[in-house]
């Protein structure tokens, strides 16, 4: 799935007709696209403003929700925002709405008439921002005459609104408030968070304990976490990372970031999704909160390791203060908190093998399942591939060799991903062009946009984040191995018998299967397959560096794939032993139901590889089974700690009964609560697609 | 140099002693604990173990090929110290110092000259050892264990010899007197109690085992947990009639009140861990 998405033919009609006119006024007759498309996005954005509703909770302090929150459904507005990135909400909260009106409406010489126009729409849109708080201010005090008995609470939430509308936020509970509105009107499904706990650290340090009782900012934290969970449970973009080092590289993290655990750890829902950053100087508190909060077992706090990640994208031209300042998007794929929009595509990486073994074409007993992405209230899909059929790569069937076979699997991965990094830099080329024009209510949070009036796609925001994520490569050596160890060592079949197999999905041809199932599987530090996966991934890496350092556009790879369900259920039989529409892997992390030593075993298989310069994201998923008993919490942090000096950058710790969830399965009434870790996101078991549910247990280790 | 026959390595250990451990279970044992939950190290050579409902009848084990689905497999690894040893350190990462390798069975002190030699090895690292043992050996054996062991875990089944014999077909005389004499090495220990109930848990048992705990000085701590029938997959497999024990009582509050009376005789004296909730 790309974040992005091409624009009409018309509005494409649009830009090349008009983008070199002259500019008019702003209502001129003669308006051009810059200008129409701008006013678009004005008026679009005022009048969502307009038409929610009013919202004064019934309780609590933090308004402005307006409706509930909706499951994700992007680019419904005319403008550029694919809510997969952070705002800079140090900026907003420095600021507050009228900081950044005055910012955008300072006199600025030497602008082009484009500059000021998208200054003066953005000092609009904010103008707008505060005329919506201001209504809800105005409703408050009207409710706070009206009932005197909860007038204290009413009338504090005007005072805070009216704070909002006409300064930066003072305290912590107008700072959460902030953050909430401009979260909540971004659009009307959620957006990715990113680094809370800094965000607000400054304002939590001035209030807490002077003003405020630490117990109060926990509560007020919690209401924010129901907030949040007001909508769908799942992959809702409602990512939020703590701790971590600041721009200089000194710990960042502050009691705000433990209290945020400890707010997840009393909510106990899906939302947010909390991430957690570690590194050398992490305090101790931090650490215990941290692994505890894993400990609960709901996959809720996975793990970042700076020093694993932060090296190698200042390597990649990143500053080092910029690198510093990652955060990450709806789902696991790194993003640089305020500096950088994000946009990234996804390589089918068991699919290529399949091309492979079938001359360029998909396996005829692939089945096409259709299955919901996730939410089994979303429509069902059945997925089509994203990659090129007909290229051949050699007659596999002929082939004499292991090495043919694996040769042939590189030529054909050479060619999909070629294929992706020029859609790529078409993709990069059409938002350098103009055509696009972001958001104003994100464009508005970024400075440099303010002061000069450059579209942050364009020049606004310092960095680019364009990915090129492939995760399954463990799936895929588990193919490739046990073709090399079955075919070609024990010489157990020919390849034609292999592929004539695959094409009925192992009909009469368990005994094969089983063969095929027994050799070496990745996830077990068996050097025979984990050096496969390894090798892959280092040649997939290296391509997509080729291809960045040869053009103009810096592309970031990752070991890493959402929609892995998608997949499986449209990919016939493979050489691992695997049945037609059976689970893959997701990310570097081994087959569900694969790795049979444990995690440490998994995490020396996954070490073997570059994960790190796999440096969009590279995360490797862990299911532990929850009879580890009181020991728990030590047994994560040995195994986070471990994690950390093999070099791993990211890891993702569950931990399930899995008697519980089969009987979730069954039995969904009686497990509404049951929180888990999807791909990069977590959700209520009982909600997600049947093939995920499927995955998430075959994935608990035994 | 001798090599070792083993039945597995268990790597993620976290009940054979502190941290993260790796686990090698040796083949060979004395006695014959009537539940004992790894029944394929009882004989001290390798053994084929058939899973028949693995079984898919493809009739490849008649024509001398190996079974691709493992339901005919054949226990016991003969390793070398330095294999052994590259196999452990492999995890060394996740050991941190509190972690480390426990040696298990079957009776690993069966196998003492190979068991002494790998010690030696792991310890020269820095490595924490454990050793898991019925304590059913000479006591020259126990001592030269001791010399590489940091921590002990040996089982106290039942005190009374007849009780014992039966339960284990073995003398608990010989048990007794080698935990006096890792006490009187100094060494730490901690005792584990598999609990059957209508064996071990009469009072005149725990009465007498508290009596014994009380007295040691190296003991750390003592684990109950409850025999359950987890392994009577392997027991069909060596073609043996698994043994039930447990059946009929609800656990939890068995265990419980078990660790209770514990808890009272030693007079709180002694830390008697529930591993059953743990």
């Amino acid at each position: 799935m790309t974040a992005t998405r091409r624009r009409s033919d018309f509005l494409i009609f649009c830009a090349a007709r008009f983008r070199r006119a002259a500019p008019h006024s702003l209502k001129g007759y003669f308006m051009n696209y810059f200008d129409v498309t701008l006013q678009k996005i004005q008026d679009a954005f005022e009048n969502s403003l307009l038409s929610r509703p009013i919202d004064i909770p019934a309780q609590g302090f933090l308004t402005c929700g307006g409706t509930p929150l909706q499951a994700p459904r992007l680019f419904e507005r005319p403008g550029f925002d694919n809510h997969h990135f952070p705002l800079d909400f140090c900026l907003v909260l420095s600021h507050g709405l009228t900081g950044i009106i005055n910012r955008a409406r300072k006199e600025r010489e030497g602008l082009t008439l484009e500059a000021a126009a998208m200054r003066a729409a953005i000092a609009h849109t904010y103008e707008a921002v505060t005329a919506h708080v201001l209504r809800h201010s105005e409703k408050a005090w009207e409710m706070a005459q009206k009932n005197p008995e909860d007038a204290k609470r009413l009338e504090r939430i005007a005072q805070n609104l009216d704070q909002l509308a006409h300064s930066a936020p003072e305290t912590f509970e107008q700072g959460i408030q902030l953050f909430y509105l401009i979260w909540r009107i971004r659009g009307p499904y959620p957006s990715t968070i990113g680094r809370l706990d800094v965000y607000l650290s400054d304002l939590y340090k001035k209030d807490v304990p002077a003003r405020v009782t630490r117990d109060e900012a926990l509560c007020l934290l919690c209401e924010l976490w129901e907030k949040l969970n007001d909508g769908q449970s799942g992959d809702t973009l409602m990512n939020l990372m703590l701790g971590g080092v600041d721009e200089q590289g000194r710990d960042v993290s502050t009691d705000l970031s433990i209290l945020m655990m400890e707010a997840t750890m009393r909510v106990r829902k899906s939302e947010p999704h909390i991430n957690i950053r570690l590194h050398a100087h992490t305090p101790k508190a931090f650490w215990e909160t941290a692994c505890r909060m894993i400990a609960m077992g709901q996959g809720q706090g996975v793990a970042y390791f700076d020093e694993n990640i932060i090296p190698p994208l200042i390597a990649r031209g990143y500053a080092a203060q910029d690198a510093r300042r990652y955060a990450n998007d709806g789902c696991t794929e790194i993003t640089f908190d305020g500096l950088a929009p994000i946009h990234f595509w996804q390589m089918e990486m068991v699919k290529t093998l399949e091309l492979t073994l079938f001359g360029g074409r998909e396996n005829p007993c692939a089945p096409f399942t259709p299955v919901h992405k996730w939410h089994r209230q979303r429509p069902e899909q059945v997925f089509k591939t994203q990659l090129q059929l007909g290229h051949m790569s050699g007659d596999v069937a002929a082939m004499r060799s292991y090495q043919d076979v694996y040769n042939a699997f590189l030529d054909q991965l050479h060619f999909q991903v070629e294929a992706f990094l020029h859609k790529i830099k078409a993709e990069k080329d059409r938002l350098m062009s103009g055509e696009v024009i972001s958001e104003l209510l994100m464009a508005g949070t970024v400075a440099h946009t303010l002061d000069t009036g450059i579209d942050p796609l364009r020049g606004g925001y310092p960095q680019t984040n364009f990915q090129l994520l492939s995760g399954s490569i463990p799936t895929v050596a588990d193919a490739l191995c046990a073709i090399r160890e079955v075919v070609f060592k024990k010489r157990e079949c020919t390849m034609q018998a292999l592929l004539q197999a695959l094409e009925t999905d192992f009909k009469e041809q368990e005994p094969l299967r089983q063969m095929l199932l027994a050799a070496p599987k990745f996830g077990n530090d068996d050097d025979r397959v984990d050096l496969i996966a390894a090798d892959i991934a280092r040649r997939f890496i290296a391509q997509v560096e080729a291809f960045s350092h040869k053009t103009d556009i810096r592309i970031l790879p990752g070991l890493y794939n959402i929609d892995f369900n998608l997949f499986a259920a449209s990919l016939g039989a493979t050489p691992d032993g695997r049945h037609a529409g059976d689970l893959i892997c997701e990310h570097f992390s081994p087959t569900p139901g694969r790795a049979k030593l444990g995690p440490t075993a998994i995490l020396q298989s996954a070490a073997k590889a570059p994960l790190q310069q796999g440096c969009a994201a590279s995360p490797v998923y862990l299911a532990l089974p929850a009879q580890t008993g009181g020991t728990q919490t030590e047994a994560v942090e040995a195994l986070l700690k471990g994690a950390e000096k093999l070099g791993l950058p990211i890891l993702s710790i569950a931990i399930y009964d899995r008697a519980i969830l089969e009987d979730a399965v069954l039995h969904p009434k009686r497990h509404q609560d049951l929180i888990v870790r999807v791909w990069g996101f977590n959700a209520r078991f009982v909600d997600l697609d049947a093939s995920l549910q499927k995955h998430i247990i075959a994935r608990v280790l035994k | 140099m001798i090599n070792g026959l083993i039945t597995g390595v268990q790597r993620f250990s976290l009940h054979d002693g502190p941290g993260i451990r790796t686990t090698v279970f040796f083949k060979g044992c004395a006695l014959r604990c009537r539940w004992c939950h790894n029944p394929e190290t009882f004989a001290a050579g390798p053994e084929t173990l058939f899973f028949k409902e693995r079984c898919i009848s493809c009739h490849r084990c008649t024509q001398g090929l190996s079974c691709p689905t493992g339901a005919r497999t054949l226990s016991g690894d003969e390793v070398s110290v330095e294999e052994l040893t590259a196999l452990v350190l492999r995890d060394e990462v996740f050991y941190q110092g509190v972690g480390g390798v426990t040696l298990s069975g079957g009776e690993a002190l069966l196998q003492i000259d190979f068991v002494q030699a790998f010690l030696k090895k792991i310890k020269e690292r820095g490595i924490h050892t454990c050793v898991d043992t019925s304590l059913c050996a000479a006591k020259e054996v126990v001592g030269r264990a001791a010399k590489y062991t940091d921590l002990f875990l040996a089982d106290m089944k039942a005190v009374d010899p007849v009780l014992f014999r039966g339960l284990t077909g073995g003398d608990n005389r010989i048990i007794l007197e080698n935990l006096s004499f890792i006490d009187a090495l100094e060494k730490p220990f901690i005792l584990r109690v598999p609990l059957l109930s209508g064996y071990n848990d009469t009072d005149a048992e725990l009465d007498a085992m508290a009596r014994l705990f009380m007295d040691y000085k190296g003991l750390t701590q003592v684990d109950i947990f409850p025999v359950l029938n987890h392994a009577d997959a392997k027991y069909h497999a060596l073609s043996l009639a698994p043994e039930a024990f447990n059946t009929g009582i609800s656990l939890k509050p068995w265990v419980q009140s078990v660790a209770g009376r514990l808890r009272g005789k030693t007079r709180g004296k002694v830390r008697v861990h529930n591993l059953y909730e743990s």
